[in-house]
């Protein structure tokens, strides 16, 4: 997820300047921070494109649906080959998604200096964390108690450190997550957007989502779950990685309305459907940039299917396995430029929209809306659009039969 | 963590999304343009002024004397906000320009016809729009309230006392605010390796939220300041934010005067210490804007009505010797006041060397602009119709209260922004009145930076966001406003100061310009703010 995006990003840089300061700089710090991102998205006419259909295939009428229903069989068998059980045991469905959230962070700089003071050996916040009482994930619970104990449970080196970790994935302006950040905008557009199209929702105000229950499965710092907060829904991030909730918590603690809104929760997909209440209670399931890490991505969108209500949305955003991304996201990235461990990706893992089509459909979910989202050469901004050949976003409702 | 245990206590519906400091024209422009968008009409604002501002449109029986020129662009964005409704009927338009020379036979005129518009702008009184703003920035907001509509308060309990924005590496000047900062800090201020943890005391800056203490004691949190606090801008002085300026040795002298008859004309002469404007205002009265130096403005203050009307009469009136001819205000064609392009390569070479000297690369930049719109130009001497010098009316005294003036400088902030922080108007850029550009700048900002708050709404993004504020409202805006001071700078220096060979070339220029239809339409375009 990350990874890739700073590789397209600096791929669509000049390339020339990037090799250069990539022999001149050992850390990824130091190149990403050189790194301007400018997030500009969409303007309400991209946003109208949307909603009118024009760069959204959807499985009824669209121009790609020929492609799309050519490449049905092929996907079914593909994906007949690679998920070898849809419903199957939870154990395994475990370790996918838990792999998914850990290899999500696999990017995260960590030999960056989180703080410029010793850092406190072990996380003292994973015990904490851990103590979150599971039930509080039913989302009727208090969130604030939630956040207040996690608060309260942080001693103050602990809180310095997420702090500084917090600053890192917030740098907006050329930390190491600023490729997350430039993708930020147009996938929140296109959630945005989608979602009030399917669920009748006004667009032209500030809070379309209010009142919606939202989960985030794969949160890391809170970019896309401060977001959603702020366009009025209520937000359940969860998260594998005990520095990504405790930035994201220390973020959103900034701001009253987003502590209000936003409760993270270091937990998996699995254990959480496992708790009490949390099945089929969210309207809205999201996980960007996480199904290209999953081992069983049909699983996983089982379960992201399970955590959505009767009439929900599942929002997926990842990347496409074509020549193009693969040479974007693989060989340049990992091999020539070496800007991320090679092997931080598995093209082979990467999903079609079709095969996600497929495989939703398996799970009890209908693809909906679809869109590219394509780094703008020279601008350095993602923007919505027909070309899905490397990212795209995927707007799926749960079928009444699942 | 102190900042976080601060805000334990603060719940979402004490935070205001903006709080705009001053509301003066250009923050109440910014609170009305918030309040006419979907995307922020729900916004919760506060507005923090010294003393209450005017709400009424009370009109006296002579017109105040300080005035503003809004451009036809400008006024479109009124309208949008609703303000303009009210303002219509106190706000005159102009159908034509003239600019000369005090020597000389150079002159410059306009007409809105030739650019195909209705008029060329309107000139209103800055307290009426500044109600008229505020009245449309308050209509449809509840007053204070924890409902989801949005709120709109007035805290009028004094001066800002103290501002604390999230660390952006420039808060050390900033007054540490009292009882807020108790407890240990965990040693992250000294330690930290990059501005953005500088100034806080250990927890996560950036995405805390913004404080302003006022002279009452209270305290009030935003997620973005905006500083509308004029050209002396105490949050911009607390913030740390840098300008660069210079006084110009010279006042603004301004007066309500009545006229021998109305006029629909903005007329400006250039004269050897300053130029004097003469601006058509409401009911048939005339506005002066007299730029002079330190002692003729207070002498100049100090005249009677009829005193002041000789003596404005004598700058603005034609000299018998220089323009005899001309002994009505419409006719005849006399071709010494016809457009001269005689002196074409003198001119243009003194213009070129004045732009190298004065304006550097932004001023060529600048007339470049203004002199080539779209490739090449023609030097016919194709001036338009009704290009003749025309004579203002006679000025018969001062009305209302007698003159004032104030000091001229330009000044203008290198940053605009800072996390959680907005300058708006005169607090990013003062500049000299000449074009009656001061505010139109100041609306454009206010344009600008609503329109960059709705977009971060419609996306879900943090309205304080630096990134946002800098890619969206920073940089447009200064591109814009450097371009205007510069242009005004070349008009200054060049036309407006007697100087040897600029004062010689200036006159020749102005009549050059005159004869140029696309030149001269392309300028006006540019002044109206219907071009970039």
């Amino acid at each position: 997820m990350a990874g890739c995006l700073m590789q397209l990003r600096r791929l669509c840089g000049p390339v020339l300047q990037a090799a250069e300061q990539l022999q001149s700089s050992t850390t990824r710090r130091l190149y990403t921070t050189q790194l301007q991102p400018h997030v500009q998205l969409t303007s309400l006419l991209q946003l109208q494109q949307v909603s009118a259909g024009s760069v959204v295939c959807s499985s009824s009428s669209s121009s790609n649906s020929s492609t799309f229903v050519a490449a049905h069989s092929a996907a079914t068998q593909w994906h007949r080959s690679i998920c070898t059980s849809c419903c199957c045991n939870s154990s395994a469905g475990q370790q996918a998604a838990g792999s998914s959230s850990g290899l999500q962070h696999a990017d995260f700089p960590a030999g960056v200096p989180v703080a410029s003071q010793a850092t406190p050996a072990p996380p003292a916040a994973a015990e904490a964390l851990g103590s979150t009482p599971s039930s509080s994930s039913s989302s009727s619970s208090s969130s604030s108690s939630a956040r207040q104990q996690l608060r309260s449970s942080l001693d103050k080196k602990e809180a310095a450190k997420f702090a500084a970790l917090a600053d890192k994935w917030w740098d907006t302006t050329g930390g190491p997550f600023a490729p997350l950040h430039a993708l930020n905008a147009a996938r929140v557009a296109f959630l945005r957007s989608s979602l009030c199209g399917l669920r009748g929702l006004q667009q032209q105000q500030a809070q379309p989502l209010r009142g919606l229950r939202v989960l985030d499965v794969g949160c890391g710092g809170g970019l896309l779950s401060e977001a959603v907060a702020r366009l009025g829904a209520q937000v359940h991030g969860i998260d594998v990685s005990d520095e990504g909730v405790a930035a994201a918590a220390a973020h959103a603690a900034g701001d009253p309305l987003l502590a209000e809104r936003i409760r993270y929760q270091k937990t998996t997909l699995e254990q959480l459907l496992a708790s009490p209440g949390a099945a089929a209670s969210y309207d809205v399931v999201m996980a960007s940039e996480v199904i290209e890490h999953v081992k069983q991505p049909g699983q996983f969108l089982c379960d992201l299917a399970a955590a959505a209500a009767p009439g929900g949305q599942v929002f997926i955003t990842t990347l496409n396995r074509t020549p193009a991304a693969y040479g974007l996201a693989i060989v340049a990235a990992e091999y020539l430029l070496r800007f991320v461990p090679a092997g931080t990706h598995d093209w082979h893992k990467f999903i079609t929209p079709q095969e996600l089509a497929m495989m939703g459909a398996d799970a009890g979910l209908r693809l909906e809306l679809l869109s590219g989202m394509s780094l703008q050469p020279g601008s350095g901004q993602f923007s919505l659009g027909q070309d899905t050949s490397i990212n795209y976003a995927a707007m799926l409702s749960k079928t009444s039969s699942a | 963590m102190l900042i976080r245990r601060s805000f334990a206590a603060l719940a979402s519906s004490e935070v205001y999304d903006v709080a705009i400091v001053g509301a003066g024209m250009v923050g109440a422009a910014v609170a009305a343009l918030l309040r006419s968008n979907a995307f922020t009409a729900d916004m919760r604002i506060a507005i923090i002024d010294q003393q209450p501002p005017p709400m009424e449109l009370t009109v006296s029986q002579y017109p105040d004397m300080r005035v503003s020129t809004i451009t036809p662009a400008n006024m479109q964005l009124l309208q949008q906000t609703g303000a303009w409704q009210e303002l219509a009927q106190l706000a005159p338009t102009f159908q034509h320009m003239q600019v000369w020379e005090h020597a000389g036979s150079g002159f410059i005129s306009w007409q809105a016809s030739d650019i195909g518009h209705p008029h060329m702008g309107c000139v209103v009184e800055n307290r009426l729009l500044q109600a008229a703003l505020l009245r449309a920035a308050k209509a449809g907001s509840s007053s204070s309230s924890s409902s989801s509509e949005g709120c709109l308060d007035f805290i009028c309990s004094g001066t800002v006392k103290a501002l604390r924005l999230p660390g952006s590496g420039s808060q050390a000047s900033v007054p540490p605010l009292a009882g807020s900062t108790t407890g240990g800090t965990t040693g992250s201020t000294a330690g930290s390796t990059t501005g953005g943890t500088g100034g806080s005391t250990g927890g996560s800056t950036s995405g805390s939220l913004a404080e302003l203490q006022l002279a009452d004691g209270s305290s009030l949190h935003c997620r973005l300041v905006v500083a509308a606090d004029g050209a002396r801008s105490r949050v911009r002085e607390m913030a740390g934010l840098r300008t660069v300026g210079w006084s110009y040795n010279q006042r603004g002298l301004v007066a309500s005067v009545a006229t021998a008859e109305p006029s629909d004309t903005a007329w400006q002469r250039f004269l050897p210490t300053g130029p004097l404007a003469l601006l058509p205002v409401r009911g048939g009265f005339s506005n002066v804007v007299w730029t002079v130096p330190p002692e003729m403005a207070r002498q100049l203050e100090g005249l009677s009505s009829s005193q002041f009307a000789d003596a404005v009469n004598d700058a603005l009136q034609p000299d018998p010797a220089t323009f005899s001819s001309s002994s009505s205000s419409s006719a005849g064609t006399p071709s010494a006041f016809r457009s001269g392009i005689a002196p074409l390569d003198a001119a243009a070479a003194a213009a070129a060397s004045a732009l190298q000297q004065l304006g550097g690369p932004l001023g060529g930049a600048v007339l470049g602009q203004l002199l080539n719109p779209g490739g090449a130009l023609g030097f016919g001497g194709e001036a338009g119709q009704g290009s003749y010098w025309r004579r203002p009316p006679l000025v018969e005294g001062w009305v209302g209260s007698s003159p004032k003036s104030f000091p001229l400088q330009l000044q203008h902030s290198g940053r605009y922004v800072a996390p959680r922080l907005a300058l708006v108007g005169d607090a990013a850029h003062s500049i000299h009145p000449m074009a009656g550009q001061g505010v139109n700048l100041g609306l454009g900002d206010a344009a600008a930076l609503a329109e960059t708050l709705a977009h971060a709404r419609e996306l879900g993004r943090d309205l304080g966001d630096l990134a946002l504020l800098q890619s969206r409202y920073e940089a447009p805006r200064q591109r814009a406003n450097m371009t205007m001071i510069a242009a005004l700078e070349v008009l200054w220096r060049g036309f407006g100061v007697q100087a040897g060979l600029a004062g010689a070339a200036r006159s020749a220029g102005l009549g050059l310009l005159n004869g140029v239809g696309p030149v001269k339409n392309r300028i006006m375009q540019y002044a109206m703010g219907l071009t970039q």
